[in-house]
């Protein structure tokens, strides 16, 4: 059940299609310690699969030869402008994100998460013991709570949610023709209606450094340079697309594994209620270890280049070439990932990938790290907290995303 | 967990020299937070590293080689996760560190010219890995202990001392099993590994492994040994072998006793010890070279099958004669003949009396001396060239090695126990002895020890270096001429440039106790007399 | 004396002497600690005449007021001399022969990395076992910069202060024991206005004594009988009559106290070679040449104040939180916490589970005892008490195997210890009377670093001194934890400090030849 009552994942995968999906799925740990045995860069056509925790970071840190391949659906979404999502390390580039990261502060953490445990405190607390978690806690939470933070409110017209993630969706992952017929309606609809707010807010005079809006607008008041009206609507669109619709796929993903591990759970019930937030962000972070966001990152050769040159797998890579950077791989490499088989909250920073590394890491890390925790802590301090019969005790997907999960708990 | 314990070494640049050293001096100036000057203080290091017990950086500098930058790591587990956990601290100062130093000449140079280009961003961790050397000999004074498992059972420790002093003279009358039981529910809630079975220190596997590989080196060496004296019998018939032997035999020991007491006045109070060793331990020999016999049977028998074309009876029995004569031949003939010629070698060695210590680098070493009750050395030392010592070195190391490792359980060398993780490796392609250890209190009360309790071994080990001390057989003398040995050690030295120790207050005897403390209160019930051992320790 | 002081077997070492030929070349300090001349007087010595030349002529001086005295039988007075690294420095010995004397010697007590070690000074601050201030005397050895060219060592990040200066140097010591006071003050003026007309001045003076109790003991300031325990050093030909083995418990070898001996770790040590009628190296083959060192030793003296009614008041504290005796069911008294503090009852016995030790002879502490067999977990003598730290014996083995090489090891870090007081009893140990008095603690030994050095820092003060964690020596550290065996669990009390350094140095004593060639530079 959504507000509006429109779905908001599109239900478009046939139920074999979806059982494949899922089944593929569940058997990559599996296959990826293969390739990491036997195949460890895999060249399958003009496609490079690599898999080993060296090669991965080696990809990903070498972004002049392995550019993203985000830059021209992106191009659709912004209606012909750059975003630094997609973009090469260039002085545009760094100038976009450097302005970006300006506006966002590190003390905005401590209110984010307290504003978002209160939100799913409350969605807990009003749910009677069984609670539909995917739409109903992850996915409403985070848009309310981000959508105050950038300061870019719901539109009176449509949904945000739905808006934001179809464009994801086409953006990272599918584009098949009745995506882009959406897609052709509603990039240009959030983008009006940024606009709108954009104008509503100067006009109103409100500059108040609450939001992220607002401390661009002052910034643009003040003459900075670079704080066109252009400029803040393709940040704020990007930010929207890019951002919230990932917490409502990664974090019922996290709770399924929790799920399925019963220490784990309760060690991470006992940080949630501790509460050590530190420990219970370390429980999320090591359940996505088993199911991250995304297996691969992808990345498009700029030349012709060498993977792992200097060692016995030296790989050629020609110019054009996918390479796909098995970042769920990467972080089950025994060779550099202690006991990757465990379960283990306290694991080193460097061991994780889920934000990717270098040029592109994740913008919205520190976000993240903020409300992950602060979301699950409400709904982990449940006593007895366990899935709800089957099926709605199960996640379901809708093709790459989770589309429902159902907990039951006791009543205090 | 086993505890690894891993060292590289690669030669560095002699114009980047004085780079190197200020690189490790502002890795340790930059980080330190401890007690003043205390070297072993490095949260950020430590809690990055979690499998770390000991990790070190220094420089080794000598006149008649470039310097060497020697990075030393003992940690718990397997060795890929441990230097990606070290790139992660280190990985920019790593680089920069190896950019001080040579390009390698092998296959690993285009991986070197990769990591140290301007502005690389490739991992130096696989690089480092291709260098990483397996110690020929290594010695961990608590085996068995992981680092997670000193610092919880500290931890314990800590608190029983806490209940202890908060109880004041609540214990009086009580038993020491009463007082147990009393810690044992106190501590329960926050210790809940109390509640089970202690892991323990040496599984039964690896006791047995060791035991194995020590005899099977054993037995091959042995067994080569045999050959000699086995291939005469073959040859000749019992009366001709008998009077060979007693041709041979009987100059070969009028020799060796002339030749086996130390000469000059090298001697010191330990003479003869290899042979009173001998005498005390004849029993053991007799039993080793029976079973050594039984062994071998069954090889030389199948050779004399297939060689001789024997039949099976005929071949056990033209083995076993065989073999026979292989014993007394090697007891006879060899073993004083090879110490003669090692006798030979070592009246003939030079020992530098008066080595030299670099002023400088004895401040330096000094100065990082004695701030907390560890400390760290590391020593090269150029190896003879004789090829009966290089051979001693080779093999023997490796050998004193397995036997301690499957003797020694308690973390007792000799009678001292100072040592938490040593270890000895080749460098400079084999000519040059690397030494490394993590050792309790000052390095003079350290010497104190190896010469006064140890310096036999020690004297083993070393015997084989360039400017050691004059040795007798191999064991005797050398390290026990105190002053020559402390000066000669020194004088190998180089300052200790970085050094981390997980837990820097804590003696080897103390991670002991701290051992015996946490056991004993796993335990759901103790014996009284078990349990006022027990209490000894509080 | 008809009933000669008992304790004087040991404080006069009669239970050792030298062969007749070294002898009259060895200083009589060495050998015997004059129990019959009870009354001293400690004199520090500074050169004061300009440049470093012909600093002989004081000693030529010296010789015709208080003779060094030798160790060839007892008299009636006696002289010892100690002359600090920059006292020789001073009197015109080279830099060449300075270089054959030890390091710690020649480096001094208050080089920056000794004082971390002796745990006199940690970084910047003097510990809390040095009164405050710092130190009043040292011989003010200068830093060695090692020559240092290179700024390797200025580079590195300094956590010290590397130039420590005392008010007053100290170039020499000076002791003169007699029988009576007034004797011993006329004779210390008569010798400081002799050497007053050399340019050296007495930069401070100590009346110190022995002082015996009623039964011959002697007694130190806290009241303890002091001077028990000393080693028994033993040469096969160097010692007079010498048994065919060195006592089993207390015996070392004679190179451990003297030079040019064979020591504990199978070596001669062998000082530079000087022209016996020059003033520089003789040849090496030169049979005329005199070996410096030879029949010398170096004197490690520490200047220790001692706050009596602290110590006691405290024990009596500690005394007080601990309850009742649990099996007498009175509460226990100072005295037992503070024999618990030294490892021996006030008689002087050492303590033992349930008492102390059984005299052998009923008119002396026994002092040939072990600690393994007896006392293995310290439930007598305290494991971490002043004379189980001092002097280990047999006690750090773990296993029976270990005791034999674990005694024979802690005797090669053995002392000769020639203590005496200064400043007067006091009245009432409970009160504070205002009045300086202490210990001027002189340690003979011939390897600094292997003996004084090694007892002080590895034993005395080091923390972890056997599984003994976070606590010192009760007697000489900082504040710190002190654990006392008891069943069912020790009791841990905190002490404080009450013993405190006042000055101190290592002096070089030379044998009388060796001052005889001094006083000719
Ligand atoms: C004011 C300071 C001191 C006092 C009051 C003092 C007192 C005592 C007493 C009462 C004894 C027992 C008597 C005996 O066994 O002879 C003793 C023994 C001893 N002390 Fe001290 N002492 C002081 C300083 C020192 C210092 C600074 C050291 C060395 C660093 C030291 C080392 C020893 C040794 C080695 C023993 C002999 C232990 C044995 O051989 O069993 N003392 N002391």
């Amino acid at each position: 059940m959504t507000r509006t009552g429109a779905p908001i994942l599109r239900n478009r995968t046939g139920k074999l299609k979806q059982w494949v999906m899922n089944r593929v799925r569940a058997a990559l740990p599996g296959l990826f310690a293969a390739f990491r045995r036997l195949w460890p860069i895999a060249k399958i056509g003009s496609v490079h699969v690599v898999t080993l925790h060296d090669d991965v970071r080696e990809v990903l840190l070498t972004d002049k030869a392995f550019k993203v391949p985000y830059a021209k659906k992106l191009v659709v979404l912004m209606e012909g402008h750059e975003a630094f999502i997609g973009m090469q390390d260039t002085d545009a580039y760094r100038s976009q994100l450097g302005r970006l990261e300006s506006l966002a502060r590190p003390e905005d953490m401590d209110w984010l998460a307290d504003a978002t445990e209160q939100r799913a405190e409350a969605i807990v607390a009003a749910s009677g013991g069984r609670l539909e978690v995917v739409d109903t806690l992850f996915r409403t939470v985070t848009f309310d709570i981000l959508e105050d933070y950038f300061g870019v409110t719901k539109p009176e017209i449509g949904d945000m949610r739905i808006w934001s993630t179809r464009m994801f969706e086409y953006q990272f992952l599918g584009s098949d023709e009745s995506l882009y017929e959406e897609i052709e309606w509603m990039a240009p609809a959030l983008l009006r209606h940024i606009e709108d707010i954009i104008e509503k807010r100067r006009a109103s005079g409100d500059f108040s450094q609450k939001d992220l809006l607002g401390r661009a607008l002052a910034l643009q008041q003040q003459g900075e340079k670079g704080w066109d009206d252009l400029f803040i609507r393709t940040m704020l669109s990007a930010l929207v697309i890019g951002g919230p619709p990932q917490p409502p796929m990664v974090l019922p993903q996290a709770l399924e594994q929790l799920l399925r591990r019963p220490d784990a759970l309760a060690s991470a019930q006992k940080a949630a209620r501790e509460p050590d937030e530190a420990l219970t962000f370390g429980h999320i972070f090591e359940a996505l270890r088993f199911d991250p966001i995304s297996p691969i990152l992808p990345r498009e050769a700029t030349c012709d280049c060498v993977i792992a040159q200097g060692t016995k797998r030296s790989h050629k890579v020609a110019k054009g070439d996918k390479v796909l950077a098995a970042i769920q791989s990467a972080m089950s490499d025994p060779r550099r990932i202690p006991s990757p088989g465990s379960f283990i909250p306290t694991r080193q920073p460097h061991e994780y990938l889920h934000f990717g590394l270098g040029l592109h890491e994740c913008f919205g890390r520190h976000i993240n790290r903020a409300m992950f925790p602060a979301i699950c802590a409400p709904l982990l301090r449940r006593k007895n907290l366990r899935r709800a019969k089957r099926p709605a005790g199960k996640l379901a997907y809708e093709g790459f995303f989770p589309a429902s999960l159902t907990v039951v708990f006791d009543k205090d | 967990m086993r505890l690894n314990t891993r060292s590289i070494s690669l030669e560095v640049k002699p114009s980047h020299e004085d780079k190197l050293v200020r690189l490790l001096v502002d890795l340790r100036g930059g980080r330190s937070v401890g007690r003043e000057g205390e070297p072993g203080h490095y949260p950020d290091i430590l809690a990055r590293l979690p499998t770390c017990h000991f990790l070190s950086i220094c420089m080794v500098e000598s006149s008649d080689y470039d310097p060497l930058l020697v990075i030393e790591a003992n940690f718990d587990g397997p060795e890929g996760p441990f230097w990606a956990q070290l790139q992660a601290v280190l990985g920019e100062a790593l680089r920069e560190a190896l950019r001080c130093c040579k390009r390698p000449l092998d296959d690993t140079a285009e991986l070197y010219d990769l990591v140290t280009a301007h502005r690389s961003r490739r991992d130096p961790a696989p690089f480092l890995e291709r260098h990483v050397m397996r110690p020929k000999a290594f010695f961990h004074g608590n085996r068995g202990l992981p680092r997670e498992r000193i610092l919880a059972e500290k931890a314990l420790a800590e608190a029983v001392e806490q209940r202890l002093h908060d109880g004041g003279g609540a214990w009086n009358g009580k038993s020491s099993e009463d007082v147990r039981l009393a810690l044992r529910s106190q501590l329960m809630p926050r210790f809940e590994w109390l509640g089970q079975k202690p892991a323990a220190r040496i599984p039964l596997g690896e006791s047995l492994l060791d035991w194995a590989k020590l005899a099977a080196v054993l037995f091959l060496v042995l067994h080569l040994a045999l050959v000699p004296g086995a291939i005469l019998a073959a040859l000749l018939g019992n009366t001709a072998l008998g009077v060979l032997l007693a041709l041979v035999a009987v100059p070969v020991w009028l020799f060796f006793t002339r030749y086996r007491r130390p000469a000059g006045d090298v001697g010191t109070s330990s003479s003869n010890t290899l042979l009173s060793l001998a005498r005390t331990n004849a029993f053991k020999i007799i039993g080793a070279l029976a079973v050594l016999f039984l062994l071998s049977w069954p090889v030389s028998a199948s050779v004399n099958l297939v060689a001789k074309d024997m039949a099976w009876p005929e071949a056990w029995q033209a083995s076993a004669r065989q073999l026979a004569w292989g014993i007394v031949w090697l007891v006879a003939v060899l073993v004083p003949a090879a110490l003669i010629w090692m006798r030979y070698l070592e009246r003939h060695d030079s020992s530098q009396d008066g080595p030299v210590t670099d002023p400088v680098a004895l401040r330096q070493m000094r100065e990082m001396e004695d701030w907390i009750p560890q400390n760290h050395m590391v020593s090269v030392v150029s190896l003879r060239p004789q090829i009966p010592r290089r051979a001693m070195s080779y093999i023997g190391t490796p050998l004193i090695h397995l036997a301690l490792r499957a003797a020694v359980r308690d973390g007792y060398l000799g009678s001292m126990r100072t040592i938490h993780c040593a270890q000895w490796a080749f460098v400079n392609n084999g000519s040059r002895l690397l030494f490394l250890s993590n050792y309790d209190l000052s390095w003079e009360s350290y010497f104190d020890d190896f010469i006064e309790k140890a310096h036999e071994g020690v004297t083993a080990v070393w015997c084989g270096s360039v400017g050691f001390p004059p040795v007798t057989m191999i064991i005797e003398d050398g390290a026990a001429h105190g002053r020559a040995f402390k000066n000669w050690a020194r004088h190998s030295m180089s300052p200790t440039r970085f050094w981390v120790s997980a837990y820097p207050t804590l003696t080897v005897d103390q991670i002991e106790r701290n051992n015996r403390i946490a056991n004993g209160l796993c335990a759901a019930s103790l014996p009284p007399a078990a349990a006022r051992q027990w209490a000894d320790d509080l | 004396m008809g009933g000669r002081p008992v304790s004087d077997k040991n404080l006069d070492g009669s239970s050792w002497k030298l062969a007749k030929s070294h002898a009259h070349e060895v200083q009589g300090m060495v050998v015997s600690g004059f129990s019959h001349l009870p009354i001293s007087q400690t004199l520090l010595l500074q050169f004061k005449w300009p440049g470093t030349a012909h600093g002989g002529k004081w000693l030529q001086k010296l010789e015709k007021v208080a003779p060094v005295t030798p160790a060839d039988g007892k008299q009636d007075s006696s002289v010892s001399l100690g002359i600090t690294a920059t006292g020789l420095r001073k009197m015109g010995v080279g830099e060449e022969i300075l270089a054959g004397f030890s390091q710690p010697f020649r480096e001094g007590m208050f080089q920056t990395d000794r004082m971390r070690r002796l745990n006199d000074r940690v970084g910047k601050d003097w510990s809390e076992c040095v009164i405050k201030g710092g130190p009043l005397w040292s011989a003010n050895t200068p830093f060695d910069h090692a020559g240092d060219g290179s700024g390797q060592l200025a580079n590195l990040p300094r956590r010290d202060s590397i130039e420590v200066e005392t008010e007053l140097t100290v170039h020499a010591i000076l002791i003169i024991h007699c029988k009576e006071a007034p004797e011993a003050a006329a004779w210390a003026q008569r010798t400081a206005d002799v050497l007053k007309q050399c340019d050296v001045d007495v930069v401070r003076a100590k009346e110190t004594t022995l002082g015996f109790d009623g039964e011959g003991m002697v007694r130190e300031h806290y009241g303890f009988v002091d001077g028990l325990s000393q080693p028994i050093p033993w040469d096969e030909k160097a010692v007079h009559d010498a048994p065919p083995e060195p006592d089993p418990v207390n015996g070392i070898a004679l190179g451990d106290v003297l030079l040019g001996h064979v020591d504990g770790h199978h070596e001669v040590t062998k000082g530079p070679l000087v022209e016996r009628q020059g003033k520089g190296l003789a040849d090496p083959d030169d049979k005329e040449g005199l070996d410096l060192l030879f029949n010398g030793t170096y004197l490690v003296v520490r200047e220790l104040r001692q706050d009596v009614a602290g110590f006691w008041k405290s024990a009596k504290r500690i005394a007080r939180s601990m309850g009742p005796d649990p099996k007498t069911g009175r509460p226990f008294g100072e005295d037992w916490v503070g024999e618990r503090v030294i490892g021996r009852s006030m008689a002087g016995d050492v303590l033992r589970p349930g008492g102390v030790l059984k005299r052998k002879d009923p008119a002396v502490p026994d002092n040939d005892f072990l600690y393994f067999d007896d006392d293995r977990a310290g439930l007598g003598c305290p494991l971490g008490s002043h004379i189980r730290r001092g002097n280990p014996r047999d006690g750090l083995a773990t296993k029976p195997s270990q005791t034999k090489s674990l005694l024979a090891s802690s005797n090669r870090h053995r002392i000769i210890r020639r203590a005496r007081k200064f400043g007067p009893y006091i009245e009432d140990r409970m009160v504070d009377d205002g009045v300086e008095r202490g210990l001027m603690f002189g340690v003979i030994n011939a390897d600094i670093e292997r003996q004084f050095e090694f007892v002080q820092q590895t034993w005395m003060m080091s923390p972890s001194f056997r599984t003994l964690f976070d606590e010192t020596d009760p007697l000489l550290g900082p504040k710190s934890h002190f654990s006392m065996g008891a069943e069912p669990v020790r009791r841990r009390v905190t002490v404080h400090n009450h013993t405190r350094l006042a000055g101190g140095d290592y002096f070089f004593m030379p044998s009388l030849p060796a001052i005889e060639w001094l006083s000719r530079l």
